[in-house]
């Protein structure tokens, strides 16, 4: 009977660790498992929250001159969101899950916390607030963009298939980013299922995740790589007949145009292929690729949005003359986004250093005005020495001058810029061009694709020179 | 002794006042459909009142305790389950009265619980019952929430597996106080198995735990044998490991367990809830009313845990698991003070019982455990594990007033 007793004892002891292993474990949970919970990403499943941010009225989204593009306004108690020019910001400022339950995208879906005014309260203080049930406004977010630039970009594009991308090469601001043809996103709910399935993937931001191939603008890194590797190429001269032949293949130029006898500098303006494709060969393949590496064409870049990974094929492993040769005048198997391109051109503005991109320039309290958040310009590639920079803008300048980018010409303003004509098996080439501007100490650097367009020269070189002239004019304004 | 009462009547009143505070605030909030809700929402102090002054009437050496505290549990219940289901609350309150009717039969059946056995092989019967009442649903039955471990006649819904429970500890306690040979151990470890399996195959983990865990208790408790007891443990191990792999709904459990964020909106939906709503009341709670527990999916029965840590937060959670253990410490206490080696065995096993019942289904709202269906008593909606919980409080006040009784009338020979 004693044994019976203690054994009901010991049974009694295990009882009480378990329970209060209960009350620990609850008590655990509450202090350090509870916030995690609530902020996880998870979060998503948590119908309270839901209900929460119906709440909120979100925080508008303005550029950086304060001109709203995204606004919520209150329609018979139900909360509506509103783009102003929809069409020309649709893919950067994207659509947000809380608006259209089928998914969300772009800046409202990156900043979808601050746009809440979830970034600075504590789950606790939160949590009060959904108990009072209160009606609250989410916090603002300013831009990089500016949208004149912005608009400028989009109606030089409309009608088109394109993108165009404008970078601050000091800063990494984002000053402009089209993307057609658009959509409006004030019509998503009624047309959405007709939005995500149209043949011309109108909701690709194809300023960030479209995929092409560089054509001539990749001489830029061909050049780089030479004038990095190989100094004394510079002063070799080339003999262009119009097409070369390596390994038995036949390489033509641009309509099979003879250039004749030609330096480096010649060579880069009228972007003679024959000649490039000679550098390339005897730069030879590891240091393309190096430098090709160098400029991120590996990588995926870096930014407040989605990006698609540029695409640049392993020719040092290959060794095979004809794939270097046609990687060196951007053909092949190279695939980069119009963003890229930008960041290329960026390096060569900035002497040699590429500026992290970034689109949000704030996030402010819409009632106090207090700042709550703040991007800050950082070094994202350092691909080229200072010199080789230089270098490169003074071929550059050329190609605007009496090159292949004559169009891009602006009266009083020095632009520099590189065009490109890209191959590819579905119909004209695609028109490339990327330049900066003023070439002394640019300000704004350009990059812009018009899919199937034609010659860089004809078609998107005028494009960037609107752009660079607005930029230039509001500037002057102000 | 008036002290001790003094002391019962003031827990009566604080009863009496939550509930009257929780009715008007959920009638304001919700306001009751038809005037049936507010007769039997009335009629449930009434009902504890009576209960109260009876059970002092009839057993004044009765466990008061076990009154006091199955009022608190049963109205915290109500409360809750007015919140997310108004519908259910006059049926709960059926259920309580019906509680309370069996917890006194249980009590007076118990207090003279020797007449359970008083034929030769009486607990083999007991032991029959119980296969009968656990293979009843595998043949009859109807699977409701992933388990086959139900009965149904017009309408009403009974889980036999809630009264094999007590049969089950009947046959046991008797088992144990007379046969502690080891060929007497290895019977009734396949008795065990054998039961275990039976509710593997109706897909109910949690019972299957409870009949385990609190045999092996009990054996240890019986012949204090380490190494009956160690090879228990061992088997419930590989068991567990076996049933892992074997078995797929086993697996969803341990797996949603160890990450509830694989599947968070398929086979993971109602833990993850349930820790959601526990989260969003914190220390203090959301205060009645002011949650959303109607998001936790089976709240009604086995989350309703959940429910009242999002709305009376770790404070209301914390004060619930201490009344449990209030229970268990009483049940416990029970046990110690019986001097017949059955009736003590009948105490601890259903005290160890509901013990374990009370921390699997706790344990594994709150993602202590994995999670197992099994009610939470006398707050959980549903009739047979109410009325078999009065049973079990029934049956250890009928065992304490046996006690207590007898050492009554040994008194004067002192």
């Amino acid at each position: 009977m004693n044994k019976l007793n203690r054994n009901i004892k010991i049974v009694f002891i295990i009882f009480s660790v378990l329970f209060s292993s209960l009350i620990i474990y609850l008590t655990y949970f509450q202090l350090y498992e509870r916030e995690k919970l609530i902020t996880s990403s998870y979060s998503v499943y948590n119908k309270r929250l839901i209900n929460q941010e119906r709440k909120i009225l979100r925080g508008s989204i303005l550029d950086r001159n304060g001109n709203i593009l995204a606004k919520s306004i209150i329609v018979d108690g139900i909360q509506k969101r509103e783009y102003i020019d929809p069409e020309a910001f649709a893919q950067v400022i994207g659509y947000s899950r809380r608006i259209y339950q089928q998914g969300s995208s772009g800046i409202e879906n990156t900043y979808d916390r601050q746009l809440l005014g979830m970034i600075n309260s504590d789950p606790m203080t939160y949590l009060r607030k959904v108990i009072l049930g209160k009606q609250q406004i989410g916090d603002n977010l300013i831009l990089t963009i500016d949208k004149k630039l912005q608009d400028i970009a989009y109606y030089d594009l409309k009608g088109k298939k394109g993108a165009a991308v404008a970078i601050n090469p000091k800063t990494g601001e984002v000053l402009a980013m089209v993307s057609l043809p658009s959509y409006n996103p004030n019509s998503l709910s009624e047309n959405w299922t007709q939005i995500m399935n149209s043949p011309d993937k109108v909701v690709l931001n194809r300023a960030t995740q479209g995929l092409y191939p560089p054509g001539s603008i990749f001489k830029i890194i061909t050049a780089s790589a030479a004038l990095t590797y190989k100094p004394d190429l510079y002063t070799k001269s080339f003999d262009c007949k119009g097409y070369t032949i390596v390994d038995g293949n036949r390489i033509e130029d641009y309509e099979g145009i003879a250039h004749g006898v030609l330096d480096f500098k010649k060579a880069f303006y009228l972007s003679c292929n024959s000649a490039f494709i000679d550098i390339g060969l005897k730069l030879g393949a590891s240091n393309l690729q190096n430098m090709a590496y160098k400029f991120g064409l590996n990588s995926q870049i870096p930014l407040d949005i989605d990006t698609a990974k540029n695409i640049f094929p392993d020719i040092a492993q290959k060794n095979d003359k004809v794939i270097l040769a046609e990687t060196s005048i951007g053909q092949g198997k190279i695939l980069v986004t119009p963003l890229t391109m930008a960041l290329m051109a960026s390096s060569v503005a900035n002497e040699g250093v590429i500026m992290k991109p970034y689109l949000m320039k704030y996030v402010i309290d819409p009632v106090s005005g207090t700042v709550l958040e703040k991007s800050s310009p950082s070094e994202y590639l350092n691909p080229i020495s200072k010199e080789v920079a230089y270098k490169i803008r003074e071929l550059m300048i050329g190609v605007v001058k009496e090159g292949t980018g004559t169009s891009a010409q602006i009266p009083g303003i020095t632009v520099a810029g590189k065009t490109g004509t890209a191959e590819n098996p579905h119909g004209k080439p695609h028109a490339w061009f990327v330049g900066f501007a003023p070439a002394e100490d640019p300000e704004i650097v350009v990059s812009v694709i018009v899919e199937n367009g034609g010659t860089g020269g004809e078609i998107a070189a005028p494009i960037a020179k609107d752009i660079i002239k607005t930029y230039i004019e509001n500037k002057a304004k102000r | 002794m008036e002290d001790y009462l003094k002391d019962a009547s003031k827990a009566m009143r604080y009863i009496f006042w939550i509930f009257f505070i929780a009715f008007m605030l959920l009638f304001i909030h919700n306001k009751p459909q038809g005037f049936n809700t507010i007769y039997f929402t009335l009629a449930f102090p009434v009902l504890i009142y009576i209960v109260y002054r009876i059970h002092i009437k009839l057993f004044p050496l009765g466990e008061i305790d076990f009154i006091i505290l199955t009022s608190f549990l049963t109205e915290m219940g109500l409360i809750m389950i007015y919140r997310v289901a108004p519908d259910l609350l006059i049926k709960q309150i059926i259920w309580i009265l019906a509680g309370f009717f069996v917890y006194f039969i249980s009590s007076y059946v118990s207090k003279y619980y020797n007449i359970l056995y008083k034929f030769k092989y009486s607990e083999i019967l007991y032991l029959i019952i119980t296969f009968i009442l656990i293979l009843s649903t595998l043949i009859f039955g109807r699977e409701i929430g992933g388990a086959k471990n139900w009965l149904t006649f017009d309408g009403i819904y009974i889980q036999p597996a809630e009264a094999a429970k007590v049969i089950y500890i009947i046959f046991l306690a008797k088992y144990l106080s007379v046969k502690k040979q080891t060929k007497d151990i290895i019977i009734l470890g396949i008795i065990t198995i054998l039961i275990v399996s039976i509710f593997a195959v109706e897909k109910d983990l949690g019972m299957a735990f409870l009949f385990y865990s609190t045999t092996l208790f009990l054996i240890f408790i019986g012949t204090s044998n380490l190494i009956y007891t160690s090879v228990g443990i061992i088997t419930l191990v590989f068991g567990t490991l076996l049933s892992y792999f074997l078995f797929s709904h086993v697996r969803i459990r341990i797996q949603a367990w160890l990450n509830p964020w694989m599947d968070v909106p398929g086979k993971t939906y109602q833990i993850v809830q349930s820790l959601f709503a526990i989260g969003s009341g914190g220390f203090f709670g959301t205060g009645l009313g002011m949650g959303h527990p109607e998001y936790i999916p089976v709240v009604s029965t086995d989350f309703i845990f959940a429910a009242i840590s999002e709305e009376f937060g770790l404070l209301g959670a914390i004060s619930l698991i201490l009344v449990y253990f209030v229970i268990i410490y009483r049940g416990t206490k029970v046990a110690i003070d019986s001097k017949n080696e059955t009736g003590a065995l009948i105490a601890i096993g259903l005290t160890s019982m509901f013990a374990l019942q009370v921390f699997t289904i706790i344990g594994g709202v709150i993602k202590f455990i994995p999670l197992t269906g099994v009610t939470l008593p006398f707050v959980s909606y549903g009739g047979s594990s109410m009325v078999m919980s009065f049973v079990t409080l029934g049956m250890l006040n009928g065992i304490s007033l046996k006690e207590a009784e007898d050492y009554e009338q040994v008194e004067p020979e002192y």
